[in-house]
């Protein structure tokens, strides 16, 4: 067994065991801290895979961003003197449906990866810095969804403002 | 399926995981931020299969550039998602998605 494979044996046990604490834990600010967890985790899964440009990406927009947004999200729609980010859980029999549902769709896709006849190389390429051929691919090939997506980040912006600002009569 | 040395099969197995276990996420969760918390689960599972099958395919740069897009996106859900949530806030004074069914009736 090489440090690789420890490596990643390890790390997918943490991202696994967070995800499942974030969808678990009554207290949602405690599920916003065990994502930090499962968000680090995959930027190191990405590592493995030899994607550094996007663990990067990954930190700094997930972390550094979304979950921000998330905690002032939690905090701006606490209600004073009452804990209402610990919502109450559903009742038994919905958990128990949901969690077959979810067991049954993992067993469809574990039978699917299992038996799909994957056309890849038989050995893992040598790791390669991706940032300067994703720089380029962007200002070539992926020009116009770079374009439309910067777009769509703007149309985002302006309509999250739309939406929370306040009735001027 | 052998469990060693570690391929492509293992980083789909693990994302198969995570996308069930966000999938368990949105449909048990009553206050909508846990939901979107869930939803991001979901988009991190496909990525890691974007950049699973982008390195595991030599000279192919498309899945990283794709995993890159659905950041991207997923970064503009959360912000509108969140001011959704802001707005349910103002108009019922709780967050609790199962509540919110003014449009059913």
């Amino acid at each position: 067994m090489t440090a690789y494979d420890l490596t990643f044996y390890g790390v997918s046990a943490i991202v696994l065991c967070s995800a499942l604490a974030v969808v678990i834990m009554p207290n949602v600010v405690r599920a916003a801290f065990m994502l930090i967890v499962t968000f680090f985790g995959v930027a190191i899964l990405y590592v493995l895979l030899s994607a550094d440009f996007l663990a990067a990406v990954q930190v700094i927009v997930y972390i550094g961003g979304i979950l921000v947004m998330v905690l002032f999200a939690i905090m701006l729609t606490l209600r004073q003197g009452e804990k209402s980010f610990i919502t109450p859980a559903k009742s038994p029999l919905t958990l128990v449906l949901a969690g077959g549902l979810s067991l049954a769709v993992f067993g469809l896709l574990f039978k699917i990866i299992r038996t799909a006849p994957w056309k890849v190389a038989a050995q893992a390429p040598e790791p390669s810095a991706t940032t300067a051929k994703i720089g380029e691919l962007l200002l070539t090939r992926y020009l116009l969804p770079f374009e439309i997506v910067s777009v769509l980040l703007l149309m985002a912006l302006i309509g999250a403002v739309v939406l929370i600002r306040k009735e001027v009569k | 399926m052998s469990f060693l040395p570690v391929g492509l099969t293992h980083y789909l197995v693990v994302a198969a995981a995570l996308f069930s276990i966000g999938l368990f996420g949105v449909v048990t969760r009553r206050n909508a931020v846990a939901v979107l918390l869930s939803v991001e689960l979901i988009l991190n599972s496909a990525n890691i299969n974007f950049v699973a099958f982008s390195h595991f395919m030599p000279g192919s740069m498309s899945g990283n550039i794709f995993a890159m897009f659905v950041v991207i996106l997923a970064a503009a859900e959360a912000a509108v998602g969140l001011s959704i949530v802001l707005v349910i806030y103002k108009t019922f004074s709780h967050i609790n998605v199962d509540d919110v069914s003014e449009l059913r009736e």
